[in-house]
């Protein structure tokens, strides 16, 4: 076996760090993994399963995700090396970010519920994240059933490898991420509260595991078709937006906790948000042996006895639930796709002729129904509402402790440039039009003559703007009137179109040498020449907007916001003529 | 000589709707038997309660002479079966899944690549054995179906559409393997919408509606003096009779402009 063979043209030839399976069988023989696993045979075999079939399986899932190009491939960014799994050469990014947790536990060791308790919230979304990106494909897997049981692999033992597989990466997850805060629990805490910890920190990552098979379950039993892979689509991009969120969690409570001297460092009494929270109640244990009193301690360990329990009963019928129902997944919906008023209206008002709506409808309906491109474009548009926060935040904590929060936040200049703050996932969503489920699907327009690429293109990048972009602007724009007067934000509102507009076009032209919808989804070379570029435009373009906003008289703004927009609007209109892309199947018919 | 495959009063229903309502059929052993109905007869759940994907409401089902349960598996070890929905893990090599099959089956996995490789070079796939399956055509996808129902030398066939995408020369192969399996002592249960092909290749022909069998004997048995096709044998007894005026109100409508 040749360690540095190049298997494919993504391999970046880089020494790996451990040899990679050539093929399936090297890996059963010598995944540490499945070594592990081997330490339960005696158990599995006894309560039915059949070990070698269950071996197999898990060898081979772990194997066809290390040749996968699609699993986890936003943490691949087109650099796969030959039988390297992504998600494990990504764990180090998890370990690093486990290190910012380290000062929450070091900063308030008498506060367990806040101290160890961000700890364990961040865990709890992170793992929600890594759901997503990765479990989720195995857990709902459909061909399972089919291939495997139809072949003399019982339901339990079928149900034990699915099992194992994902918790291969349960498993992985929590130890690059816990491994640090745990340690330092022992370091700041001593070594009864870290032994109490380490315990609770597990029975978490089981109960995350419980609570994701539930919430699978629950959405496969009670939804169909179309609404259930919408359902599913959403689920999923609210994680990951809310993991966005998350990221910028640990800076946002430093800073908060440094205003006016908040001092956190003491034990809490029992609040509501605790209750609703639920890796809150992990750190129950911990708050009580601190306090030696019942309060929220108390009220929290029993919390988390009662999430262990109620997993323990719940696990196996949600399973069960869960595999009977994954047929669903497969099953065409017959209800009728919505067109709802938004859609209705922007039809009418913007395409200017048949061509245009045709293809506006065609990428309106596109971005509406693939999944992919959802979650990968949604988060992005996403971190403009977090920066607004990540903004906010240093002004308050900057603002000195005799300051009143309510009118330091009300006077922020944050809110005249919030709109602007929307057009960073801009470059995003351009980007990922070139991706598509099924690219063979282009192949229509290369059969059809004398086909104007130009429309198709043109009106690919007006959706993005109209579906996506406009209306976060627009009603981060409305939100403002909590803080600004009308006329202001009407002004702030038509500066962010025109800018966003003018990005989107901007990006747009870097990108027009490919086809819409015409590569499948993978790897996505986000830090390619093009984005980078579009990305130092939009922020450029975005800045000089910024300061026009804060310094210009609010009519003045106005009018340069309605002369921006309308101009690009008329810019767009005559952009792409030239466009040169090739469709699928367009050398077919050379 | 006892049938290999009985089902004796069988009831399914989905939720509220009834699929099979009292399904009885026994198959001899060694026999092709073409099993055809129109769509939502009970084809698919028919196979699939036989294969223990799903449960039987009400009647039993036996399989190599013996009643099966839900949990059993050691008699699927000697069954093959090609699904209509091709699933296989597209992101292994043809060899590699075939191989990880044959293992599932028991048999060692030098074995199973060695054999998959040489039934793959027969049919003209050589070149594909260590690809991609997610490169395949449907055609070249299907050929590894139906050698991954037939690696290990099962007793028993489940064929659901196993000609969707296959070239002609394929087919041709196809269907003389078939006779050859069946002429070896194996049962073939074949489903097809094709029915030319399942008029050609089966022993005996099942005919499903409405969850029950309307029709079973011989394609000859069956015609008894119509001299009518089995497509045409189908439309009758299935009550469809509208295909002629059905064309010609299609034809029209694209001719509306």
């Amino acid at each position: 076996m040749n360690l540095f063979k190049k298997k494919n043209e993504l391999d970046d030839g880089s020494t790996p760090n451990e040899p990679a399976p050539d093929t399936p069988d090297e890996l059963l023989s010598n995944s540490r993994w499945l070594k592990f696993f081997d330490l339960f045979k005696g158990f599995l075999t006894r309560v039915g399963v059949d070990y070698p079939q269950f071996r197999l399986i898990v060898g081979y899932k772990l194997y066809m995700d290390a040749v996968d190009p699609s699993f986890m491939s936003t943490l691949d960014n087109g650099r796969r090396r030959a039988g390297k799994n992504a998600f494990f050469r990504g764990l180090w990014v998890y370990a690093l970010v486990s290190l910012i947790l380290i000062m929450f536990i070091g900063q308030f060791p008498k506060n367990p519920v806040v101290g160890l308790g961000t700890a364990m919230l961040f865990y709890t979304f992170m793992y929600m994240t890594v759901l997503v990106q990765a479990f989720s494909g195995s857990l709902l897997d459909v061909r399972d059933v089919g291939i495997l049981e139809t072949r003399g692999v019982s339901e339990k033992t079928r149900s034990a490898a699915q099992t194992a597989h994902i918790l291969v990466y349960v498993l992985s997850l929590f130890i690059a991420m816990m491994t640090v805060p745990i340690v330092s629990s022992f370091f700041f805490m001593g070594i009864p509260d870290g032994v109490i910890f380490l315990v609770s920190s597990v029975v978490l990552m089981l109960v995350n595991y419980v609570v994701s098979i539930g919430l699978y379950a629950v959405v496969l039993h009670f939804f169909r078709g179309e609404r259930l892979k919408n359902i599913l689509s959403m689920i999923q991009i609210i994680i990951i937006v809310l993991s966005v969120f998350m990221y910028q969690l640990p800076n946002i409570m430093t800073q908060l906790s440094a205003h006016g001297g908040l001092s956190m460092n003491r034990p809490m009494q029992f609040a509501w948000f605790m209750a609703l929270i639920y890796p809150f109640w992990f750190t129950g244990p911990n708050a009580w042996l601190q306090t030696q009193q019942f309060n929220a301690g108390g009220i929290l360990t029993i919390l988390m006895l009662a999430a262990m329990i109620i997993s323990y009963f719940v696990y196996a019928p949600a399973m069960r639930r869960l595999t009977n129902n994954l047929s669903k997944l497969s099953e065409s919906g017959e209800e009728p796709v919505h067109s709802g008023i938004f859609f209705r209206a922007m039809r009418r008002l913007v395409p200017q002729d048949k061509d245009q709506r045709t293809f506006f409808t065609l990428s309106w309906r596109m971005m509406q129904a693939d999944g992919d491109y959802k979650m990968r474009v949604y988060p992005q548009m996403a971190i403009g509402i977090v920066m607004i926060i990540v903004v906010l935040v240093p002004t308050i904590s900057n603002s000195g402790k005799q300051a009143d929060i309510l009118s330091v936040i009300q006077n922020n200049f944050v809110w005249s440039v919030a709109p602007l703050f929307c057009t960073i996932g801009i470059v995003t969503a351009i980007y990922f039009l070139r991706f598509s489920k099924n690219p063979s699907a282009m192949k229509l327009f290369a059969t059809i003559p004398a086909f104007n690429k130009s429309v198709l293109y043109r009106e690919a990048v007006r959706t993005v703007f109209v579906r996506l972009a406009a209306p976060l602007i627009i009603i981060v724009g409305l939100l403002t009137l909590f803080f600004l007067p009308p006329w202001k934000v009407l002004a702030n509102i038509l500066v962010g179109l025109g800018l966003g507009l003018l990005i989107t076009i901007i990006n747009g032209a870097l990108m027009q040498g490919t086809a819409p919808y015409s590569t499948v989804f993978q790897a996505g070379q986000v830090n390619s020449g093009a984005t980078l570029g579009g990305v130092l435009i939009a922020m450029v373009v975005a800045t000089v907007g910024g300061f026009a906003i804060v310094f210009l008289p609010w009519w003045l703004t106005l009018i340069a916001g309605v002369i921006i927009l309308v101009g690009s609007w008329f810019i767009l209109n005559h952009s792409y003529n030239n466009v040169h892309f090739t469709l699928p199947g367009e050398t077919d018919f050379e | 000589m006892a049938a290999i495959i009985e089902l004796s009063d069988v009831y399914k229903s989905y939720e509220v709707t009834p699929i099979l309502t009292g399904l009885s059929f026994s198959v001899d052993p060694g026999t092709i038997v073409g099993y055809i109905g129109p769509n939502g007869a009970g084809k698919s759940t028919t196979v699939k309660m036989i294969l223990g994907l799903t449960k039987v409401d009400r009647g039993t089902i036996s399989v190599f002479g013996q009643e099966i349960h839900p949990g059993d598996t050691d008699y699927k070890k000697r069954i093959g079966y090609v699904p209509e929905s091709a699933d296989v893990f597209d992101v292994l090599t043809a060899k590699e899944y075939l191989g990880f099959v044959g293992q599932l089956y028991g048999m060692p996995q030098a074995d199973a690549e060695a054999k998959a490789s040489e039934l793959l070079t027969i049919v003209g796939m050589k070149s594909s054995i260590d690809a991609r399956i997610s490169g395949f055509s449907k055609g070249m996808r299907q050929m590894v179906l139906i050698i991954a129902s037939l690696l290990h030398n099962p007793d028993l066939l489940f064929w659901d559409e196993p000609l969707n995408g296959l070239d002609a020369n394929s087919v041709l192969i196809i269907e003389e393997v078939l006779q050859r399996l069946r002429d070896s002592g194996k049962t073939i249960f074949y489903s097809s919408h094709i029915l030319d092909v399942v008029q050609k290749v089966s022993d005996r022909i099942l005919l499903l509606n409405d969850g029950k069998v309307i029709a079973n004997g011989t394609f000859a048995e069956l015609n008894a003096e119509k001299d009518q096709t089995l497509q045409e044998l189908f439309n009758e007894l299935t009550g469809f009779s509208e295909h002629g005026q059905k064309a010609a109100d299609f034809v029209n409508v694209i001719e509306a402009g």
